[in-house]
């Protein structure tokens, strides 16, 4: 017979009464003292309620269905009667007495390596099917609104030649590119050798990269990325999956302090970086394929790289040690990415077109007579 | 520090201080839980896994040896939790029409914090009522008696303040908020209120905000501990006969050690530690606490079903979005 000493509430006051209880099969049986005869109280365990998770501390339950619920509190309870309240109990509370009941190492060391494997599953596969079917019932229009709109925001900051442009437009609509989007080329007058799209079909290149271009087409892969990173909706998928990550982790990291949740944070935005390389090699290997198709010698792009990296050789010395923050792969690797597509893809029964009009519109935007 | 008599015998104060019992390990246990919980519903567990978080904190705050309990279920707080997704979707769908038609997005932004304006009040009021009529001890429920629309004339009174005077009057008016809360709330038969002044608290954030900048922030420890302190101090317990404050005695030199450790710790295990990081704070600020001799803890009256059901509207009683003073 082993009866624990516990605190009987009535519900109606907080005083205590001192009390000793017994569990029996089905009912928990209050007692006087610890040895005498006399049952004060019998609850059926099935009416017996508890508000908290076993193996935390002391065991605390209601009784009854009605407002107010008596109340018995037991500081230091015997294993049988908390497993009175573990046994009937399934679902998630389960696993809750299980883990605090657990050996705390194996907890942290389970914990975290089943959280790890799920957050990299969920950034990996789970937020890419969530964010493509987004931006699969993303219209059109929409895109190309957002895309109007975050350009008109870039105008002020940005220094277009108008006449250029119109001829930067027309040496794109020579190359015969397939696009479900209307493509609109501007050519910005600073010296900076890079080029950008928006979402929705505008193309900006600076003067710096064309003027860098030894031919035509050159300046002919390079819209073959820009215009796959527009058809692949890259800038959407991005985003529509930033989106998606941040409302899940924001409930997950609510209750962890903030800092730790700063940093759940900077691990995903280095994982955008990562995607944002994997977009960049999707936009060289679909514009490959765009030349292809439009009998402009693949080749090309090698060159277009090749004098990106002469221009940007510190940077790309540099960041070699620091691959994990860049947002595009290393040129030379994408170099020899296109070597092997080439070798691939392209044999002798290729034969590649001349485009005059897009030569002379090249030699005209370069000052070359 | 022991007081002792002149003949060498303990003097026994009177006083009633709070325990916390929480663990680190165990925290963390449920936090880990909880987040794998989450990513497996997409979030949708989120309502859950703060009643487990706050099932797990009530039970371990210990006052004369019985635990507080909280009674609140994710069933309860999912509706919220709904409501807080429905206007948060409203608000990003909003953004994006505001987006693609530029000539609206001023209306937008407009409508925007119009919105907030009257989100705010509806959390701050739906999170503290439901946390407090969820929350009991020895069998005894707290209870809140607060009208939602004389908190929301309050509020508004307030935050027009707040604007005109380009948040200037933050303090006052988190000291009014503080004030109606605290006087709504109930234990037993006795009220509970609040006597801080905004004009004090005004010059905790001034002086804490300077410090914090000339001191590379080794001063934000004592500024945090200062709020805290202006909280609890000015919080005051009325048993119908005389009227008590609490007290804390939380010091500087204490909660600077308490938060820099806890700050290398998180950073020394990348996050890992939040949870030790987090008991510890709660143990140092709760076990400070001093709780007012004139509260009659052996003869507390059960609360009105009244004060602990409803307050009347069941969409401001669930709304809890979890915003937190």
């Amino acid at each position: 017979m082993s009866r624990v000493k516990a605190k009987y509430f009535d519900g109606k006051t907080s005083k205590p009464q001192t009390v000793y209880v017994e569990r029996f099969k089905r009912d928990i049986v209050f007692y006087e003292t610890e040895d005498s005869l006399n049952v004060i109280h019998r609850w059926p365990i099935i009416l017996c309620k508890t508000e908290q998770f076993n193996h935390t501390s002391g065991l605390q339950v209601s009784y009854g269905e009605e407002f107010p619920k008596e109340q018995l509190e037991i500081n230091e309870p015997s294993q049988d009667l908390i497993d009175s309240f573990s046994a009937s109990e399934v679902g998630e509370k389960y696993l809750f007495d299980k883990v605090l009941k657990g050996n705390a190492t194996r907890v942290i060391f389970f914990g975290i390596l089943i959280l790890g494997i799920m957050i990299y599953s969920y950034i990996n596969w789970v937020s890419v099917i969530v964010g493509n079917a987004i931006v699969s019932i993303i219209p059109q229009n929409i895109e190309e609104s957002i895309g109007d709109n975050a350009f008109n925001q870039y105008y002020a900051i940005l220094d277009l030649d108008s006449s250029k442009s119109k001829l930067l437009d027309e040496f794109y609509k020579e190359l015969g590119y397939d696009s479900p989007y209307k493509i609109d080329a501007y050519l910005d007058e600073s010296d900076m050798v890079n080029a950008f799209a928006l979402p929705g079909g505008k193309i900006v290149v600076y003067e710096g990269l064309v003027d860098r271009t030894q031919s035509w087409k050159e300046l002919a892969a390079l819209f073959s990325h820009e215009v796959s990173h527009i058809n692949n909706r890259h800038s959407m998928r991005l985003m529509s999956r930033q989106l998606g990550n941040y409302a899940v982790f924001s409930a997950i990291t609510g209750d962890m302090a903030g800092i730790s949740s700063v940093m759940i944070e900077s691990a995903i935005s280095l994982h955008d970086l990562v995607n944002s390389r994997k977009y960049e090699t999707e936009a060289d290997e679909f514009g490959l394929r765009m030349m292809l198709a439009c009998k402009i010698d693949p080749k090309a792009m090698i060159g277009l790289f090749e004098r990106l990296h002469e221009e940007n050789k510190e940077v790309d010395e540099f960041m070699e040690n620091l691959e994990v923050l860049n947002t595009h792969p290393l040129t030379q690797k994408r170099i020899q990415f296109i070597e092997d597509w080439v070798d691939i893809y392209v044999d002798d029964s290729f034969i590649e077109e001349e485009n005059p009009r897009a030569e002379e519109i090249w030699k005209e935007l370069k000052g070359i007579d | 520090m022991e007081l002792v008599n002149e003949d060498g015998s303990l003097i026994v104060k009177k006083t009633t201080k709070v325990k916390f019992t929480g663990k680190g390990s165990k925290y963390f246990g449920i936090a880990i839980l909880n987040a794998i919980l989450s990513i497996i519903t997409l979030g949708l567990y989120y309502p859950w896994a703060k009643a487990n978080v706050r099932r797990y904190l009530w039970n371990e705050t210990d006052i004369k040896e019985s635990r507080l309990v909280f009674h609140g279920t994710g069933k309860e707080m999912f509706k919220g939790f709904i409501i807080a997704y429905l206007i948060l979707g409203a608000l990003y769908a909003g953004f994006f029409w505001s987006q693609s038609n530029p000539d609206y997005a001023f209306y937008f932004l407009i409508a925007f914090y119009i919105a907030l304006i009257i989100i705010m009040p509806l959390a701050i009021f739906g999170a503290w009522s439901y946390r407090v009529t969820r929350t009991s001890w020895r069998g005894i429920y707290m209870g809140f008696d607060g009208n939602f629309k004389k908190f929301l004339g309050l509020y508004f009174q307030n935050i027009v303040l707040v604007i005109v005077t380009f948040g200037l009057y933050m303090p006052w008016f988190r000291v009014e908020i503080m004030k109606f809360l605290f006087g709504h709330t109930l234990i037993g038969k006795n009220r509970l209120g609040f006597v801080g002044n905004g004009g004090t608290l005004f010059g905790i954030n001034i002086i804490g905000g300077i410090l914090s900048v000339f001191t590379l922030y080794l001063y934000l420890p004592v500024y945090y501990k200062n709020l805290v302190n202006f909280t609890i101090n000015n919080a005051i317990v009325d048993n119908g006969e005389k009227k008590m404050r609490f007290k804390s005695h939380l010091s500087g030199s204490e909660a600077w050690t308490t938060l820099v450790t806890n700050f290398l710790l998180i950073i020394f295990t990348l996050g890992i530690g939040f949870a030790w990081a987090t008991i510890r704070q709660l143990r140092m600020i709760l076990e400070n606490i001093e709780i007012p001799s004139n509260l009659d803890f052996d003869n507390l009256e059960q609360a009105d079903k009244g004060t602990i059901d409803a307050t009347g509207d069941e969409l401001v009683d669930i709304l809890d979005i979890g915003l937190d003073f």
